[in-house]
């Protein structure tokens, strides 16, 4: 009875052992789910907003890049349990990471490649910056809040992103020494565009910008710079919503 | 057992109730109502300040139903339960509200995050604390003295009367948190006045409130502050490098934060031209309640330096009209004042601004402390400076303008959602008229507003346009409109004769030059339209073509935002919440799509569901738990007390409500609207009140039906003679308006003030016993009335409101508690 016992307790030993030392791969295996799971909600709403977006879906590389970036790793430890939900959340100072499907479509949007540079105003979790570094070659970002700078570079340094600079300062003026850019993305609330900003995108690149409140990106302005150096802009709503109903309307 | 049998006696022997302490409770509660939703406003945003107040009410309804409970418990041992009232109300007073802010909570993340509402439970009940304790106060007067209700609810109302004009003075004086800690120190000093009053010598009491005396002294600095939300423009402003408060105003027009930077300046220019080659200058910012923002912009002197200003869409009537006579509302730092002297600043002749800012803090800081930064542009030649609203000025001057300009209201992104529970009488049918009869026949009236998909503000300023077009007898109104819009803003212009070819022209130039599109003129292509800034669809073009033609009441009927004209009857411009837009919304969920939700109308609907249900429980519960206790379950006089007493509630605060609205147009602000009609509503209420006791014994039965006659009789009149006074006193100075409110007001508040204390003196003669449950039943109503006033009034309009309001005092004729013998006042009444 008592080697019974002894052998249980042993064998209960080795079992939890067991299990302690493949949690960290179990834990990288549930985010993996998540990660999946989030990239499924996100293409069914892209496949809703069709209309909207003027596309049918997310090109590979943006789809490769959110089921690679671990959204977890970027947001505050208290909300880690969220990180996959399609969800904005609040990182501190009074500062959000939108919704997984808003920083989808607005990185599809940008219509990027791999061999592109791409500023971005507005660092915040780093969680913009890891998809964006995920697909082009050469990522640049700047954060004003000092708070926010050091641990978005300790979190993405820590995640092993070699191809985003990142630096404290004042967006407004963009980051003249790497321009021009093939893709701007500006998060940071901004009255107006800069004019530094539209000065340092390539022609026929595109900047994007959301426009809402904290927690509700209510539309997104695509400024767009033609090969002649036209600046035109596209105003884009990121939800499927039917205006207006009869005959005014021409819909439904 | 024999301190409590000598309680008992004291407690009887009591002859006159505690006036002095009760006035002053009541002064301090109702100024701290009104100071919770300056507080909230400034914490966090004022929609969900009014929905966690209104709540907080609820504490009032709730003072009743313990009462009703635990009646003899508090009736006997009156000389330790009033004063203990009152000295938990003091030490409540700044504990509940500290404890409250600091409950995180983001209003906004409820919407998706269900999981949070047990937090906005924790702040309603914080809240409710004080208001509970100081009506449980009130309560336990009114049912131990129930045949002197009438002098007892007189001092009630005379304090809150006088606490209504407090609360103002003191905001004009003091930093928030110093009132906060004002009142706090008063409500304590009340309590010390009870024990006086009473000749208690409750030492636990006397100890607690000279504790919260010294309270201000013993909370850390750190613990005594404004939490403002991490989500609002100045928290967020001031974790930037190089952020520095430079001072900070307070009034009851809002908080006043000034920020400079001179590491990152702000750059404040919202409806910039893509095509920009040059920002703004360096700005001071200028916060309101730490969110509204408004910049004072540096100027040399130099027209150069304002050219940024000219690649505006709300620049485009510069580029068409030579304007010699402008009238520049909502000036605030000044960037419209300046875009106008940077017209004409190489001109022959300097213009004539009238600039309007009814807040003169603000104006103070650009004409005098910051006047040199500033280029000192409120004191420049040509330039007038006023501290009135539009309408107001209007109405005292008769000038024609060749400019009146309005900046864009609430932030990007549109102004709907959390400006929709405000009255706004600029932006009315009426309102417009009055601006287009103050126009020269070459004039422009400009008003810019934010974009938003779908459309709302832009196309209801539109209809709003075309319908006052109309009522001034204009037959061709597409004449006369404009409309171009940006990336993010949209103006229009609307002539004061018909816009020429010429100036059409114009509009077309100035929109190459800054790449910004036509939306509408008459006779436009619709291949014009939506070539720059492009959206799927055209749709304010669309829009505008629709409501400048025959299907304007039909393309308002269909639209899924209401997007119909406001009116001073129904003055809610920001309001564009559709019921049947809901379950669309509600589909979109999950989607991000409550973004497109009008939140403001939403969170008062919530409100109002969360109050009738709070409400409901306070009224049965004495009736369960009494009903358990006692065989009398059935007890005929139940039904005329709900009745009664919630009718009375109801149609109370419907008539005050409606008008605190109101009379917003009267006086021409909020602050003073608020300030004088309650005032005059509960001191003459008051007044009336303290009549009842005589008006019962020499008119018995007839007494309330001569009153609520009188009632009907007045408030009829003045749905009848409103527009009139309107008209004729709108040029007079404010303080003559404010005693012809007063005159307007007393009459009808004198008679308002007498059925609840005569209802409660005929119950407190048959059925002493049901008094707190008549203030349980009173105060709930009163909660609900309040919100549900605003919802009539947004749907329905004032005049349905008041109107309601009237049958409802009818109707308590036919239900009031019988008149007959009452027993005299005494410990008999306890019985």
């Amino acid at each position: 009875m008592q080697r019974a016992l002894i052998s249980g307790c042993l064998v209960w030993l080795v079992l939890s052992g067991l299990l302690w030392a493949g949690q960290p791969h179990s834990d990288s295996t549930v985010y993996a789910q998540r990660r999946a799971e989030m990239l499924a909600t996100i293409d069914r709403m892209v496949a809703q907003t069709r209309q909207e977006l003027d596309r049918e879906h997310l090109g590979p590389a943006v789809r490769n890049a959110f089921a690679k970036v671990p959204r977890h790793e970027l947001v505050p430890e208290a909300l880690r349990r969220r990180a996959y939900f399609n969800e904005p959340l609040p990182i501190g100072f009074g500062q959000t990471i939108s919704q997984p499907y808003i920083v989808a479509i607005m990185t599809e949007l940008l219509e990027l490649e791999a061999g592109d540079r791409v500023l971005e105003v507005g660092t915040g979790s780093g969680y913009q910056a890891a998809v964006l570094a995920e697909i082009v070659q050469q990522v640049y970002s700047i954060e004003i809040v000092p708070e926010l700078a050091e641990r978005a570079r300790n979190d993405l340094a820590r995640l092993g992103y070699t191809n985003i600079e990142l630096r404290l300062g004042d967006g407004y003026f963009g980051w003249a020494d790497a321009s021009p850019f093939d893709g701007i993305v500006v998060t940071a609330a901004a009255s107006h565009v800069p004019p530094p900003l539209v000065r340092q995108l390539k022609p026929g690149a595109k900047m994007i910008i959301p426009v809402g409140r904290s927690f509700f990106v209510q539309q997104l302005i695509l400024v767009e710079k033609s090969e002649d150096n036209e600046v035109s802009s596209r105003l884009v709503m990121p939800v499927r919503f039917v205006p207006l109903t009869g005959r005014h309307g021409q819909q439904e | 057992m024999s301190g409590l049998a000598s309680q008992a006696a004291d407690g009887s022997r009591l002859q006159r109730p505690p006036y002095i302490s009760l006035v002053m409770a009541s002064a301090v509660a109702l100024a701290y109502e009104i100071h919770l939703t300056r507080l909230f406003a400034i914490i966090q945003w004022h929609h969900f300040a009014y929905m966690v107040i209104s709540l907080a009410l609820l504490g009032y309804g709730f003072s009743g139903t313990v009462l009703a409970l635990w009646r003899e418990t508090f009736i006997r041992r009156i000389q330790h339960s009033y004063p203990a009232c009152l000295g938990l109300f003091a030490l409540s007073v700044p504990t509940c509200f500290l404890l409250a802010q600091s409950v995180s909570l983001h209003p906004e993340a409820l919407l998706w995050r269900p999981d949070l509402y047990w937090r906005l439970l924790v702040i309603y009940l914080l809240l409710a604390v004080p208001f509970f304790f100081v009506a449980l106060a009130v309560v336990i007067l009114l049912t131990r003295f129930g045949m002197r209700a009438g002098s007892v609810y007189a001092a009630d109302l005379v304090g809150a009367g006088l606490g209504s004009i407090l609360i103002i003075v003191a905001l004009f004086w003091f930093l928030p948190v110093s009132v906060l800690w004002a009142l706090t120190i008063l409500a304590a000093l009340a309590a010390l006045m009870a024990l006086a009053e009473l000749r208690s010598t409750n030492l636990p009491v006397a100890a607690l409130a000279v504790f919260t005396l010294v309270l201000p002294l013993l909370v850390p600095s750190e613990h005594a502050g404004l939490k403002i939300s991490p989500f609002k423009t100045l928290p967020q402003t001031m974790t930037v490098s190089g952020a520095q408060l430079l001072g900070t105003r307070s009034s009851p027009l809002g908080l006043i934060s000034i920020v400079g930077n001179p590491v990152v300046p702000f750059r404040y220019a919202p409806d910039l031209s893509l095509n920009a080659q040059v920002g703004p200058p360096d700005q001071i910012g200028v916060f309101i309640d730490g969110d509204r923002f408004s910049p004072i912009n540096a100027w040399s002197g130099d027209p150069g330096e304002t050219a940024w200003l000219n690649a505006s869409t709300s620049a485009l009537a510069y580029h068409l009209v030579a304007p010699r006579r402008i009238l520049i509302s909502g000036a605030g730092g000044g960037s419209e004042v300046l875009r106008a002297l940077g017209a004409f600043i190489d001109g022959l002749s300097t213009p004539h601004l009238d600039v309007l800012e009814s807040n003169m803090q603000i104006a103070g800081l650009v004409k005098d402390d910051f006047a040199a930064f500033s280029g000192d542009i409120y004191r420049r030649a040509g330039v007038h400076v006023h501290h009135r609203e539009p309408r107001e000025w209007l109405a005292r001057n008769i000038r024609h303008y060749d400019l009146i300009t309005f900046p864009a209201q609430g932030g990007p992104g549109g102004s709907g959602g959390l400006s929709a529970l405000g009255e706004n009488y600029e932006f009315t049918v009426e309102a417009f008229v009055q601006y287009l009869e103050s126009l020269t026949d070459q004039g422009f009236l400009s008003l810019t507003s934010w974009l938003q998909l779908p459309p709302r503000d832009t196309l209801k300023v539109f209809a709003t346009a075309v319908t006052a077009l109309k009522q001034v007898g204009v037959e061709e109104v597409a004449d006369r409109l404009i409309v171009i819009r940006g990336w993010q803003t949209a103006t229009l212009l609307v002539k004061g004769s018909a816009v020429s070819p010429a100036e059409i022209d114009g509009v077309r130039a100035f929109c190459q030059q800054h790449g910004f599109d036509l939306v509408f003129y008459k006779g436009m292509a619709a291949r014009e339209a939506n070539r720059i800034n492009r959206l799927r669809r055209p749709e304010y073009h669309e829009g505008t073509v629709a409501l400048a033609g025959p299907a304007f009441d039909d393309f308002i009927a269909r639209y899924k935002f209401d997007i119909a004209p406001a009116t001073d009857d129904r003055p809610y411009f920001f309001q564009f919440f559709r019921w049947r837009s809901l379950p669309e919304f509600l589909t979109l969920r999950g989607s991000g799509g409550l973004g497109l939700l009008e939140s403001g109308f939403v969170l008062l609907l919530a409100t109002l569901v969360q109050a009738m249900v709070l409400a409901l429980l306070f009224v049965l519960l004495p009736l369960i738990v009494g009903g358990r206790r006692s065989k009398t379950r059935r007890a005929p006089w139940r039904g005329r007390v709900v009745a009664y007493f919630s009718l009375l509630g109801l149609a109370f605060m419907f008539i005050e409500i409606a008008f605190i609205q109101k009379f917003v147009l009267f006086l021409h602000h909020p602050v003073y609207s608020v300030t004088t009609v309650l005032a005059g509503f509960l001191v003459f209420a008051g007044a009336g009140s303290a009549s009842a006791a005589r008006l019962n014994e020499a008119a018995g039965r007839t007494a309330l039906p001569v009153v609520v006659a009188g009632i009907a009789l007045l408030g009829l009149s003045y749905l009848a003679l409103a527009p009139f006074f309107q008209a004729f006193f709108s040029g007079f100075e404010l303080p003559v308006r404010i005693v012809m409110a007063l005159c307007l007001l007393a009459p009808l508040a004198f008679l308002m003030g007498i059925p609840f204390p005569l209802g409660v003196m005929r119950l407190a003669g048959h059925e002493p016993q049901a008094v707190p449950w008549a203030w349980a039943v009173n105060g709930s109503a009163s909660v609900i009335s309040a919100v549900l006033a605003t919802v009539l009034a947004m749907h329905l309009g004032f005049t349905t409101v008041v109107l309601s309001a009237l049958i409802m005092y009818v109707l308590c004729v036919t239900v009031a508690p019988p008149a007959g013998t009452a027993k005299r006042e005494g410990p008999d009444c306890e019985a």
